[in-house]
């Protein structure tokens, strides 16, 4: 622990204070993320754990890096790569204006970090990263998955974490449904709200109080679906029917400043039959991005 | 009567994932899981090398009795070939006194279960299988020994992480016998 010198409190994370710290030998900026262990009879909390062996395994230049692990006494201090901004201050800085090829650019690189995640072997081990992307960070024009301290085992019941209300606003219908089944097709799902947001400056596309409401913002903007559209929807275990709104709004309407390939592949991603939604790599490959430019100046 | 028909895929209560087009009709998974296998293999032959009480003998007891618990326990498939893993690439890591033999692999356990499984083994519970030689401080300890040792890279490949991928790209339409034939 000598090594580094804590420099200020930076947040709370999901089990854990995390500091900002520099290296004393290569000064170098790092986030500190310390996970207490006294208070836990069943050893290394098991969200830190998969955490841990998540990012070790993990290396790609958007997503956050683990750089070490320390452990001393009652404690464990993960060492990570330290990022400027999160998704929150970011917004914050831009007053409600941001500049279409920035959009583009960090659309780009969360569709590239969550397609090297769902490539990676590591899902085929049944983890995935759904509800924690949402907690991305800036460095330099760089974006940066980070927080997988909610990565989960792929069959664990959605149920358990429902207390999670903010992660609500970034769920697939399939999920509010009660599909305890993940894919990935939900991170494709969250990558379209944050598109929206991203395109909006910071507006949640999908800001909903509870479930129900929640399905309706949904349902209103994309009509409510139904067995032809989505086949085997009423098999869901929490499906009820709820009222048939057709589409009010139109996505010119939803994201004015998006242009209209912006638009056409928004709308290929917030599908509600999660079969139907684009996969990273093809969203990737979408002519949206043909005149991406990754490094636009800030 | 079609109406009776459970077809929910029971696995100590907890519902594992479907098939994923995304990852399981990706050659690229099964080629990273096959070049990850590598890295995953125990480095050496370490009843020759590291260790100098620990005899193959005694890897079979401890490994028949890590098996019984899973069994007992009704653990995911993938945790008894992972906890067998980890216990050998500590082994490759670390020498250990005969008596702590069975507390490594209790240690493996607990790793094993909070990786590949929704319900972690409590570690009260592995104390107890193992008639209470270990304490659950003992076991703490061990679990960040271990992983330590192993520089937190615990996500080892085991044959059972191909049996899905295998059994979709030869038989698509495969139910879940055969899934559960190659299992055992």
């Amino acid at each position: 622990m000598q090594k580094y010198e804590k420099l200020e409190k930076i947040g709370e994370g999901t089990y854990g204070t995390v500091f900002k710290a520099k290296n004393r030998e290569t000064l170098e900026i790092v986030a500190l993320k310390r996970v207490r262990l006294d208070d836990d009879d069943e050893g290394v909390p098991s969200s830190a754990l998969r955490e841990i062996c998540l990012l070790k395994e993990l290396k790609h230049k958007n997503i956050v890096r683990l750089y070490d692990v320390l452990h001393s006494d009652k404690k464990l201090t993960l060492v990570f790569e330290h990022c400027d901004q999160d998704l929150k201050k970011y917004f914050d800085s831009l007053n409600g204006e941001i500049d279409p090829d920035i959009v583009k650019s960090f659309m780009y690189q969360l569709l590239r970090g969550l397609a090297f995640c769902h490539k990676s072997k590591y899902c085929s081990f049944r983890e995935y990263l759904s509800d924690t992307f949402c907690v991305l960070f800036f460095n330099n024009g760089e974006l940066k998955l980070a927080d997988f301290g909610l990565a989960r085992a792929f069959g664990i019941p959605v149920k358990c974490y429902s207390a999670e209300v903010v992660t609500l606003w970034y769920r697939p219908p399939d999920v509010l449904f009660g599909a305890k089944l993940y894919t990935t097709s939900i991170d494709m799902w969250s990558a379209g709200c944050i598109f929206a947001e991203l395109a909006n400056a910071g507006r949640p596309l999908f800001p909903g109080s509870d479930v129900e409401d929640q399905l309706k913002r949904i349902f209103r903007l994309l009509g409510t679906p139904s067995e032809e559209t989505w086949p085997s929807i009423s098999h869901l275990p929490d499906y009820r029917p709820l009222s048939i709104y057709q589409p009010s709004m139109s996505f010119t309407q939803v994201v004015p400043k998006l242009n209209s390939k912006g638009r056409d592949l928004l709308q290929r991603l917030l599908v509600c039959n999660p079969a139907q939604r684009l996969g990273a790599d093809d969203a990737m490959a979408h002519s949206y991005f043909a005149d991406l430019n990754l490094k636009p100046q800030q | 009567m079609e109406t009776l028909l459970c077809t929910e895929i029971m696995s100590s209560g907890v519902k594992c994932a479907t098939v994923d087009p995304v990852i399981h009709n990706s050659k690229r998974v099964i080629s990273n899981l096959l070049a990850q296998q590598v890295n995953s293999l125990p480095e050496c032959d370490y009843f020759n090398t590291i260790q100098t009480e620990i005899k193959p003998f005694m890897r079979k007891v401890v490994t028949n009795w890590m098996l019984e618990v899973c069994e007992d326990q009704h653990c995911e498939m993938p945790v008894f070939p992972l906890a067998v893993n980890l216990l050998d690439r500590f082994l490759c890591s670390c020498k250990i006194k005969r008596s702590q033999l069975q507390l490594s692999g209790a240690a493996c356990l607990l790793i094993a279960s909070k990786t590949r499984q929704y319900f972690t083994l409590p570690v009260g519970l592995l104390c107890f299988y193992t008639d209470n030689s270990v304490t659950p401080d003992d076991l703490k300890q061990w679990e960040l020994l271990i992983m330590t040792k192993l520089r937190w890279r615990i996500y080892g490949v085991t044959g059972a992480d191909f049996i899905d991928h295998l059994l979709i790209s030869c038989w698509p339409d495969s139910d879940n016998q055969i899934r559960n034939h190659a299992h055992t």
